[in-house]
């Protein structure tokens, strides 16, 4: 079975390092990989420069508060790209504010998902995700 | 029956000439008229009986007694004559062949009575008496014929005389008067005649000359009657004797008495004097007589004439007591009127006064207007609407404009009205024309060239009959710049509120960020170190875990604390039962476990948030419970109406608060208690405070320490809303 592709778009460390090491652990094979600004996460996709290689991903995790281009910078040109639009889009963000997830709905993300305090919480959010999206989605097919 | 100048009706009558009507002397009733046909009738009667008497030889008929001379056939032609024929002219004087009939009797029979005393005058024997006497067919010797007596020609004579007076001159009351009066005289002649055969006198009826006979002397009574009743009762001797008055009255019964006395006497004296009684007895006797018809003439004249009396009294009282009434009646009116008019000038009185009230009033109207003209802080002007020109005006008009009074008179609106508002001025001037009234805001610049900020208020008046403008210039060139100043300043709060909430919820929330991660990986270091570290280093991580775990809480409460009034809803009804349910249900678990009772009275509908009272309810209540004291909580809930607002409560009977404290729990993470005595951030009674604030209410506490609280609130009442 070939291993499901993740892209994580976030600049705290820590979070990343949280989100690797739960989705190390999980059940379903996957290959994370990580930008840390919205420039970086456009590159990955587009396969320019350093990412001619990159794998396209099956899911993307994107942060809202991220340097460089923001996160709903990222989404729409996701969105707007004919060849990109069709990956899912998960919003991680510590933001509640409404605005803030209105706007991302608009920009056609998938889901939205408010970053969990405590390390419990957190635990079973992320296996929430891996469960939903890597078992119980069908994904569109990759390249 | 006279008028008001003494002359009768039928005077006033012939006089005017109004009528066309028979002779006044035949127009004085049927009663006399149909006398004079009467006394003709006897006339010419007792000449046909003579007529008779020398025609059958029956002398009698013509001497009424056989001792007695007869009358002479003439006589008896002329008292047919006159008889018959003043009969026919009385029953129709319409007709001229009656009155030509008697006048041609008239003149005839004077002609023989002239005759007649031209013979006995001159003792000249004409023999007219014969030679008549001839063609009638008498033979003259039969009855010792020889002219007629002076008397009688002298009776004739007079009463053809007043007869032919009467015929010729009838509408002149000279003539009928006169006419009356010879009738008159006829009359006494013969009524001498007549006593004279009473009394059995012979000198009294022509002595040894040649004597009068009976009937002819009754005949020129009756004659005489009969002209005197054709004349009428206008004149003498008629109008002596008829009317109604008492005077007449008397006269009538005492020539009824006298009649009566001396025929009587007559009658009586000759009967006794046939039986031959001595002269004392006759004397007597006739007293006696006398005494009879007396007594019953006076008493005929009492009961009539004293009757008339009684009843003319009797009138006159009636007159009298209808004249009081009447009297009486008009005292009243009088007196009615009287009040009437009394009435009337109290009302005009008051009238007067009111109207002088009215002057009063109108002018203190005037000074208080004057005043208020005059001493007005804003400038008062009448303007003409087409020149524009201010046709009146106060000190303070020309004065906040810099002009004196003198320039200000030849200045239009426009003059001094700002360039830039001439357009709108000119549509206010039109709307003001048609509407009556405008207020606006304008600029005007002084005679310096500042420019003024005003408040014109324009309305039009009607002064003798033209529109003018009433304008009120109230310069608010200060009231402007303060204006200005304060909303500046409102904007520039309102601004640094909002960047103060902006910064407070952006702190807050990206505070969470990177706080999340500290609580994470302390988290994830207590769980993957703890006891394979050191004693400090496990005590060191428990630490931190914990006061990074309420710093979340605070930036939490931060962030709810900020949304009372970034996250508000507008104001809405709100039923504050059905939300203390809502409270209610929210703390179940808090009033199970405290076993607390909870108490309420009715409470109104809000214009509220109802989610936020929900909240402030619930933190009032959540505090009540958590503040106890050993024994379980108490709480009252309740509202009652104070003036335009509603305060409610919410009473415990838990631990109170100091007065030092009162002002300081409802301030932002202010605390009384440690956290290990009563849980908590203190941020509670700040959201409280902060809803009823936003509502425009007031938050205070009453409390007793270790008796319990009571904390108000209170929220307008507005219009439509606020009942139980």
């Amino acid at each position: 079975m070939k291993a499901i592709e993740i892209l994580l778009v976030e600049d705290n460390p820590g979070d990343v390092r949280m989100m690797s090491e739960t989705f190390k652990k999980g059940k379903v094979h996957n290959n994370l990989s990580v930008a840390m600004d919205g420039t970086e996460a456009i590159a990955f996709l587009r396969r320019e420069g350093k990412y001619i290689n990159a794998p396209r991903p099956d899911l993307i995790l994107l942060d809202l508060k991220i340097p460089k281009k923001d996160g709903k910078e990222v989404l729409a040109e996701i969105k707007n790209d004919p060849d990109l639009k069709r990956i899912p889009v998960v919003i991680v963000t510590a933001s509640d504010a409404e605005k803030d997830l209105l706007e991302s709905y608009n920009l056609h993300a998938n889901c939205y998902i408010i970053k969990p305090v405590g390390l419990d919480r957190f635990r079973a959010v992320m296996e929430s995700i891996e469960n939903f999206w890597f078992t119980v989605v069908k994904l569109p097919p990759g390249d | 029956m006279s008028g008001p100048d003494g002359m009768t009706e039928s005077e006033i009558f012939s006089q005017h000439g109004i009528f066309e009507k028979p002779p006044a002397h035949l127009a004085t009733g049927a009663f006399f008229r149909r006398m004079v046909q009467v006394c003709c009738v006897i006339t010419a009667g007792l000449g046909v009986l003579g007529m008779i008497g020398w025609s059958s030889g029956l002398q009698n008929l013509a001497s009424f007694g056989s001792n007695y001379i007869p009358m002479s056939p003439v006589v008896a032609l002329a008292l047919i004559l006159l008889g018959g024929t003043w009969f026919l002219y009385v029953h129709t004087p319409e007709y001229r062949f009656g009155r030509v009939c008697a006048l041609a009797s008239a003149f005839f029979v004077l002609l023989i009575a002239l005759l007649n005393l031209i013979q006995f005058l001159t003792d000249v024997h004409i023999g007219i008496e014969e030679f008549l006497a001839g063609i009638m067919g008498v033979n003259p010797e039969t009855y010792g014929a020889g002219p007629m007596p002076s008397i009688v020609a002298a009776s004739f004579f007079l009463a053809c005389s007043a007869m032919i007076l009467l015929l010729l001159a009838s509408t002149r009351r000279r003539a009928a008067g006169l006419s009356a009066g010879i009738s008159f005289v006829v009359i006494l002649v013969n009524l001498v005649i007549l006593l004279g055969y009473l009394y059995g006198s012979r000198e009294l009826f022509g002595g040894e000359i040649r004597p009068v006979a009976l009937p002819v002397g009754a005949a020129f009574v009756v004659l005489g009657l009969a002209i005197i009743a054709t004349v009428g009762p206008d004149h003498f001797p008629l109008r002596i004797l008829v009317g109604t008055s008492v005077s007449a009255l008397l006269r009538r019964s005492f020539l009824l008495v006298i009649s009566v006395v001396i025929l009587t006497d007559g009658l009586v004296y000759n009967i006794l004097l046939h039986l031959k009684v001595n002269v004392a007895l006759l004397s007597a006797l006739s007293s006696l007589i006398y005494v009879l018809p007396a007594s019953i003439v006076v008493t005929y004249i009492a009961r009539v004439v004293g009757g008339k009396m009684d009843r003319v009294e009797l009138e006159r009282e009636q007159a009298l007591e209808e004249l009081r009434i009447h009297e009486n009646h008009l005292e009243e009116l009088v007196e009615e009127r009287v009040g009437e008019i009394k009435i009337i000038n109290e009302q005009l009185k008051r009238e007067i006064s009111d109207r002088k009230g009215v002057e009063e009033r109108l002018r203190e109207s005037e000074i208080r207007y004057r005043s208020l003209f005059e001493q007005s802080p804003d400038g008062i002007l009448i303007v003409d609407p087409e020149t524009t020109v201010a046709i009146e005006f106060n000190e303070i008009a020309h004065h906040q404009l810099g002009y004196t009074q003198e320039e200000f008179k030849r200045l239009r609106i426009f003059d001094y009205e700002a360039k830039e508002k001439t357009e709108e001025t000119k549509a206010h001037i039109q709307r003001v024309l048609k509407e009556g009234r405008a207020d606006f805001e304008t600029l005007h610049r002084t005679k310096d060239g500042k420019l003024r900020n005003v408040l014109v208020t324009v309305q039009t008046l009607e002064l003798s009959g033209r529109i003018v403008f009433h304008a009120i210039f109230r310069d608010i060139t200060e009231r402007k710049l303060v204006e200005e100043e304060l909303a500046r300043r409102a904007a520039e709060l309102a601004r640094s509120n909002a960047e103060l909430e902006q910064f407070a919820y952006i702190a807050s929330h990206d505070l969470q960020e990177p706080l999340r991660t500290v609580i994470n990986f302390t988290q994830l270091l207590a769980e993957n170190y703890k006891g394979k570290l050191d004693k400090d280093a496990d005590e060191f991580i428990e630490y931190t875990v914990d006061a990074s775990t309420r710093m979340k809480k605070m930036i939490d409460d931060l962030l709810m604390y900020s949304r009372v009034s970034t996250r508000g809803k507008p104001f809405a009804p709100t039923d504050c039962e059905t939300v203390l349910n809502q409270a209610l249900d929210n703390l179940k678990m808090a009033i199970e476990e405290s076993g607390a009772i909870v108490t309420r009275d009715p409470l109104p509908t809000v214009m509220a948030d109802a989610s936020q009272i929900a909240e402030l309810l619930q933190n009032l209540i959540s505090n009540a419970i958590k503040f106890r004291r050993e024994q379980p909580p108490r709480v009252h809930v309740s509202a009652e109406q104070n003036e335009n607002q509603w305060v409610f409560s919410v009473r415990d009977n838990g631990i109170g608060i100091a007065p030092e404290y009162f002002e300081r729990i409802f301030m932002l993470f202010q605390r009384l208690h440690s956290a290990k005595e009563y849980p908590g951030t203190g941020i509670g009674l700040a959201i409280c405070k902060k809803i009823v604030e936003r509502h425009g209410g007031r938050i205070w506490v009453e409390s007793e320490p270790a008796k319990g609280s009571i904390f108000y609130f209170s929220i307008p009442a507005r219009r439509g809303v606020g009942r139980y």
